[in-house]
């Protein structure tokens, strides 16, 4: 265990800080440049784009997914006829193929012929061309991934929903209390931990969106959608720029570091510990 | 302690097992190992090239393997980078060529090449991509074997409903847009609607040639600088983004469709295009066909690409290895000559101009496309770091322009800015 862990898992993450120190052209042996990388990283305007649409992503991702996530746990919970079909049906997308759906959402989001404009037409509504347009791009993207992985999340939340004492709610139910006041005093906080694990996991999910963008838009418009993973796989694989990438990895995991160490700063504040 | 001490022979055991030397082939024959990504055309190779080579030369065995071509790059810089051997003989693109070159991974084929072969025999302009550091005279790290130009696909059956003649070698740009209009049509509903040119938006597959054939330049003539804010090149830019602003001949860039989708579906006319989308055409529902590129201001400028063979240090049968490139690009009975290559141009004339080749399938003008690789004016922008500098310049600028979210000024400056950065970031760590 412990030759496999320094082998596969230390082993690069040493050599890839040493890299990240070095320029080093994949055919080329690496030379040691100091903090070069990092500082030509930091100078780049490109950078900080990708940074700005990374965090984009995530603010609109992250809220959505786990909304949505939460929103059909409780539809979910309720023990009626049918509900493991139900249940299967929105697992579904989870076990599919990313670049499939992301194949099958291109068409939807098609500003011509897509289905998603063909809906939004029978209601009067005009859609936007949705991956051909900058401002739309990363939006249209994050809608797709909370198709495709609400469905991970709802689990989750099912399983949390399922540990809360029933006597709870009947004893609030007999007290008078409104369906969104038990949701509110009893339901969100006796799941607030698993809350907590689902935006934390999530949030990591969201800063490294890799496929939907490298299948759906290249990047593009521009460089609208170009988001921290795949400019490091970029980096690395296109323009075999290990050096460089390597720095790129080392600030991705800075920054996610950092959102994870204020969520769990914040948590204080609102996770409920029985 | 204890289990350390347990799994010590092991590894000792597993290193011995490791460091052993494979024992391949048949006891006297030199064996060769040749490594390519023609996953496709596997049966092709071995039933046409390498059972005839092994027959011709009893005294050499070749192993094949066929990676895809997905996974090919990574394995064969990988083995550049670790210094180990994937074979004997390595298919190259042009694309990534020179960063196995900067390794020295394969061995300079010049004596080789003048011993057994004639240049004249073969399109010399599709050379010095081949040599090390792209520049003419150095040594030759690999054998070119195919290649390719950008040409103008035209989709027949929306010429023939427009009343428009096809394109010729004769065809100007001014030609090209009086056409373009014409088979614009002026349908609202997407189903029906035809653009008259589907335009390439900024991956190099025809950009590129509109162009250098219209008097710009994307890089200096010695590839150091960008020629981005030469006036020929905004103005070429100009025309080039004006045939969407103001001609509204050609639709507006979209990143999320593949490579000329909407020529591959019948929904413009025609397009600039890396040849080799030929074979993607070939089971295409409507008639179609391909032309020189137009001509520009200063004649026609086409940018090449190409594939290359080349011997790998580790070999320890250069000589071998090298009759069977001889082998593999002068295919000495013409066999399978089309499908070798995934119908890419062979650059040994006699086979480029051999019925085997012109009349394979797909059938099109291919006779037009070898004579552009006869006149001589073909370029290449291949320079170090040059994918960079088109995928985080060139590329998203160049959407901009197109769909009016960037000015031509704007656009070129912040191209010029990239291509400037890479090249001199390039320049410095050599």
């Amino acid at each position: 265990m412990l030759i496999g862990f320094t082998v596969f898992t230390l082993g690069p993450v040493i050599a890839s800080l040493y890299l990240s120190l070095t320029h080093y052209e994949i055919a080329v042996a690496p030379v040691f440049v100091g903090l070069d990388n990092y500082k030509q990283l930091l100078n780049a305007q490109l950078f900080w784009e990708v940074v700005g649409n990374t965090f984009y992503y995530a603010f609109l991702y992250v809220p959505l997914s786990v909304g949505v996530s939460l929103a059909l746990a409780l539809l979910l919970e309720k023990k009626i006829r049918g509900i493991t079909f139900f249940r299967t049906v929105y697992f579904l997308p989870v076990v599919t193929s990313m670049v499939a759906a992301a194949i099958i959402w291109t068409w939807i989001y098609n500003g011509d012929i897509g289905l998603l404009n063909y809906l939004l037409s029978l209601v009067g509504i005009s859609g936007p061309k949705w991956l051909q347009d900058p401002h739309w791009a990363l939006p249209a993207i994050a809608i797709m991934s909370v198709w495709k992985n609400a469905g991970y999340n709802m689990m989750i939340f099912l399983a949390g929903l399922a540990n809360i004492p029933t006597d709870y709610h009947e004893a609030a139910r007999l007290d008078g209390a409104s369906a969104f006041d038990r949701f509110r005093k009893i339901t969100l906080p006796l799941i607030s931990p698993v809350l907590f694990f689902v935006l934390v996991v999530t949030t990591i999910g969201a800063f490294q969106v890799f496929e939907q963008t490298y299948v759906m838009t290249n990047g593009g418009p521009g460089t609208s959608t170009l988001t921290l993973s795949y400019y490091i796989w970029q980096t690395a694989f296109s323009f075999f720029n290990l050096g460089s990438a390597s720095a790129l990895g080392y600030l991705f995991f800075v920054i996610v570091l950092l959102m994870t160490a204020i969520q769990f700063q914040v948590r204080k504040r609102w996770v409920y510990q029985s | 302690m204890k289990s350390l001490r347990s799994i010590i022979p092991l590894l000792i055991l597993l290193a011995f097992i490791g460091c052993g030397k494979k024992d391949v082939g048949t006891p006297g024959k030199t064996h060769i190992k040749l490594v390519h990504f023609y996953l496709d055309q596997k049966d092709t190779w071995q039933h046409d090239v390498v059972d005839p080579f092994m027959l011709s030369h009893p005294g050499i065995e070749v192993e094949v393997e066929a990676i895809p071509f997905g996974l090919y790059t990574t394995k064969i810089l990988s083995a550049a980078a670790s210094g180990s051997s994937v074979g004997d003989v390595v298919v190259i693109d042009d694309w990534f060529g020179q960063e196995l070159f900067k390794r020295i991974y394969t061995i300079p084929l010049d004596s080789f090449f003048h011993r057994d072969l004639k240049e004249d025999d073969f399109f010399p302009q599709f050379f010095t991509v081949w040599r090390k550091g792209n520049v003419a005279n150095a040594p030759m790290m690999a054998m070119p074997a195919s290649g390719g130009v950008t040409a103008l696909f035209y989709n027949k059956d929306l010429f023939d409903k427009a009343g428009v003649k096809y394109p010729d070698s004769t065809w100007t740009y001014s030609d090209f847009l009086t056409a373009a209009r014409k088979l614009t049509n002026n349908a609202t509903d997407p189903h029906q609607k035809n653009w008259g040119i589907l335009l390439d938006d900024g991956l190099f597959t025809g950009i590129d040639t509109y162009i250098y054939s219209n008097g710009g330049k994307i890089l200096s003539d010695d590839k150091t600088h960008s020629a981005m804010m030469e006036p020929a090149t905004i103005a070429a830019v100009q025309s080039y983004v004006d045939l969407i602003q103001k001609e509204h001949v050609a639709p507006a860039p979209d990143p999320s469709q593949l490579l000329g989708q909407k020529f591959m579906l019948g929904h413009a006319a025609m397009m600039l295009h890396a040849d080799v989308a030929k074979t993607e055409l070939a089971h295409a529902t409507f008639k179609w066909d391909v032309a020189a590129p137009p001509k520009g201001s200063v004649g026609l400028f086409d940018r090449q690409y190409g594939q290359a063979f080349g011997i790998t240090k580790t070999s320890e049968h250069p000589d071998s290895s090298w009759e069977l490139i001889k082998w593999i690009v002068t295919v000495p009975d013409k066999k399978g000559v089309n499908e070798l290559f995934n119908s890419a141009m062979p650059l040994y004339k006699p086979l480029a101009t051999s019925t085997e080749f012109l009349d394979g399938s797909p059938k099109c003008d291919r006779r037009a496309l070898v004579a552009i690789n006869n006149s001589g004016h073909v370029f290449t922008l291949i320079t170090p770091g040059w994918q960079e500098w088109r995928d985080h310049g060139f590329t998203p600028n160049m959407q901009d322009m197109l769909a009016g979210r960037k000015s031509v000024q704007e656009g070129c400056k912040a191209i010029d800015e990239k291509i400037n950065e890479v090249l001199s970031r390039s320049r410095t760590a050599q």
